[in-house]
């Protein structure tokens, strides 16, 4: 007599006198065997790829890391040899965690997401990146001007993977209701401020200016030696008491005096802007992200105009995906990065995290990107500023970024107490504070 | 066999003995707490100076600290330090006082005022710190919505902008969030007070005063010497309410040796540099202890 299949013989038993202990086991068996084979198979397929881990912030963004994981899982889709994750911390610590680990000898990731001096360092100071002149090459783009700072030898050392720049931010209804116009020179700045503040119920612009909100406060201010074309540094050489950047500062000062809500903490000043109560700010694009989101009704009254001055030069903070040398899996690194870079991935991303500065002209690449541009009327202005990279206009300051704005910032506020210094005055202190942290340098 | 046991454990009861009941044992109670001690406190401090006398280039020797003395900064930092502590310090022991006295005198209500009253001690300190900044607000705070109401006050004060007043300030928010604990603690020392000493100083003549200064401070003096000791512990570690509410400025008006030791260190990655004021903070801590326990001492041979 032929064996019976043995499945029969489960059937035979459990219909004949029920489940016996034994048949349950084996069928018991049978299927977990049968569930776990397709997990074992999908582990073993995930161990087998290569783990590359991506160094950024954005994983803790939000509003910002969905489009970013987003992209990651449509890479890890794409392909089969290498998995990407996250590693890296909020955006307040990423900076001096990245520096201790480079000072230490290693960075632990294959890709670095990097904040423009961050990136810098990396390039001259760490030199632990790869070119990526081969990408660009493969890919076909020509990336945007920003990425100067970015070169060194003629090598290209990372692509933008978050851009954003400065221009003037203002609420139309506001500026409509007054008779006015956007300022295109620092003086009719001065004046539109004035005459758009009705202290405390409208101010004219929003400026941060507590050390509390130092972060903040410098980086909106790093903006201010350049409506005279003056420089903070040229190489070892501080320039805080320069003619340009001592007028660039008194630019700064007149519009504090002339429309500011001084001594409110950013938060604050966000929420009175948010809620259509000042009538501009000189800000990144993402801000008016965050006003829309604190205020949607606001959202419609914003637009932004060029920086008003001259030379309309503002300051452009590329964020990089860069390849670092020390990474086991450089060609991986590389993969990713150009995946990242490909039109319809990163239109995807910029439309998703409300991105508007590509790092190439995307508009050109991708139909989905142009009509994304096409319903944003605010960015007109941010698309009319020069861009600057941060580098440029620090010298060898750069590196030590945090330390070169803390200085100008406290004395600049030596400035701000009635009956306190000039600027030109606080500023020659600001020199001497520099010099001596050059010799440190 | 029995005997054998009993051979035994005469053997081993005087070491169990010895172990037990000999001046061993209390070290050998106190070694986990001392090993802890010296993995987690004793080698970050023996670390850190290591730390400062690093400058940078993996060497040792002692020029963060030439550096440190020569920079006028460091003195200004260690000026402002002083004024904060020993402000907070002083404030802080007269308010708890006042209200440990007052919450010692029985009254309807007085455990509903008693709970109450630990509610800023325990409300962390970073919404503590944000509201405060925004009471501060120069145009929309209500300190100046009070300060207005005062005849001779005529324009908003920039509470947090004024060196002075920003000192005041954060002074003022460290008193309102740490008096509390203070407060508790000599509550405490007052109800440890025999009532026999003040009906004794009643029977003397003692006024109100006269109780107060003869027999309720000379009770509560070693505890008033110890939360001294604290307050001035805690208020030189003072980071996050400074830090929060003024960054340090304006200028650096209000930055003492914490916010100092943190942008040194993870602001501007001068680890050495950092480590040097940390270990001149450390002495200043170690210092304000000695000085409690010799205090501590002398009030103990006092009759």
């Amino acid at each position: 007599m032929p064996k019976q299949p043995r499945i029969d013989r489960v059937n035979s038993a459990s219909t004949s006198a029920g489940l016996s202990r034994r048949g349950f086991m084996a069928a018991t068996a049978a299927l977990a065997a049968g569930a776990a084979l397709p997990i074992a198979s999908r582990r073993s397929f995930a161990a087998d790829r290569i783990k590359l881990k991506v160094m950024s912030w954005e994983q803790f963004q939000p509003g910002e890391k969905d489009g970013w994981n987003a992209l990651f899982d449509k890479f890890n889709q794409s392909q089969s040899k290498y998995q990407v994750e996250w590693t890296g911390w909020p955006v307040a610590q990423y900076e001096a965690n990245v520096v201790i680990q480079a000072q230490a000898g290693g960075i632990d990731a294959d890709v670095l997401m990097a904040l423009p001096d961050l990136a810098a360092q990396m390039i001259r100071k760490y030199k632990n990146v790869e070119p990526l002149d081969s990408l660009v090459s493969e890919l076909g783009i020509t990336p945007s001007g920003g990425h100067a700072y970015l070169r060194q030898d003629g090598k290209l050392y990372g692509l933008s993977a978050i851009d954003v720049n400065f221009a003037l931010v203002y609420n139309k209804k506001l500026f409509a209701d007054a008779g006015l116009k956007p300022a295109t020179t620092a003086d009719e700045w001065v004046d539109t401020t004035a005459k758009l503040t009705k202290r405390p119920d409208q101010f004219g612009i929003a400026l941060i200016n507590t050390i509390a909100d130092g972060g903040e406060w410098w980086f909106q201010l790093q903006n201010f030696c350049l409506p005279y074309d003056g420089m903070w540094a040229q190489g070892k050489t501080p320039l805080a008491n320069s003619p340009e950047t001592v007028k660039g500062l008194e630019l700064w000062k007149k519009l504090y005096d002339a429309g500011a809500p001084q001594g409110t903490a950013e938060g604050g000043v966000m929420k009175l802007t948010a809620d259509g109560r000042v009538a501009q700010a000189f800000g990144v694009n993402p801000t008016i992200v965050v006003l829309k989101a604190t205020n949607p009704a606001i959202y419609p009254n914003l637009l932004s105009a060029a920086p008003p001055w001259e030379s309309k030069r503002s300051l452009d903070r590329i964020h990089p995906l860069m390849a670092l040398k020390t990474s086991k899996n450089v060609d991986g690194a590389m993969e990713f990065i150009k995946f990242a870079m490909q039109p319809d991935v990163m239109a995807d991303l910029m439309e998703a995290n409300s991105y508007v500065i590509p790092p190439y002209d995307l508009a050109s690449k991708s139909e989905k990107f142009k009509a994304y541009l096409a319903d944003k009327p605010w960015i007109s202005g941010y698309n009319e500023a020069k861009q600057v990279s941060p580098i440029d206009v620090m010298g060898d300051f750069a590196f030590v970024d945090d330390q070169f704005g803390r200085i100008i910032m406290q004395n600049l506020q030596s400035a701000l107490q009635p009956g306190g210094k000039s600027v030109k005055e606080a500023m020659d202190g600001a020199q001497r504070q520099l010099e001596a942290l050059a010799k440190r340098l | 066999m029995q005997q054998a046991a009993i051979m035994v454990a005469g053997v081993r009861r005087p070491a169990r003995r010895s172990l037990v009941d000999g001046k061993a044992f209390p070290y050998l109670l106190i070694l986990p707490a001392l090993a802890l001690e010296a993995l987690l406190i004793l080698y970050p401090i023996v670390r850190g100076s290591l730390v400062s006398l690093d400058p940078g280039d993996g060497t040792y020797g002692f020029d963060n600290y030439s550096l440190m003395f020569a920079d006028p900064d460091f003195w200004r930092m260690l000026m402002h330090t002083l004024t904060y502590t020993v402000s907070v310090d002083v404030i802080i022991l007269i308010v708890a006082l006042a209200v440990a006295l007052l919450m010692n005198w029985d009254f309807p209500g007085r455990g509903a005022v008693r709970s109450i009253l630990t509610v800023p001690w325990a409300i962390p300190d970073v919404p503590v710190a944000i509201t405060f900044v925004m009471m501060f607000d120069p145009t929309f705070g209500v300190f100046n919505r009070l300060a207005r109401m005062l005849p001779w006050i005529d324009h908003n004060q920039s509470w947090l902008l004024d060196p002075n007043l920003a000192m005041a300030a954060v002074i003022l928010v460290t008193v309102w969030k740490g008096f509390p604990f203070y407060s508790l603690v000599l509550l405490a020392a007052l109800q440890n007070v025999p009532d026999e000493l003040y009906d004794a100083a009643r029977v003397d003549g003692a006024g109100v005063f006269g109780q107060f200064l003869h027999v309720t401070l000379p009770g509560i003096r070693d505890t008033i010497a110890l939360l001294a000791v604290l307050a001035f512990i805690f208020s030189t570690q003072q980071f996050t309410l400074i830090w929060l509410i003024t960054g340090g400025g304006p200028v650096d008006a209000t930055t003492t040796l914490a916010p100092a030791i943190y942008m040194q260190a993870f602001r501007f990655f001068n680890f050495g540099y950092a480590g040097a004021f940390a270990v001149i903070g450390f002495l200043i801590s170690a210092v304000a202890t000695l000085a409690f326990v010799v205090v501590q001492q002398r009030l103990a041979r006092e009759p």
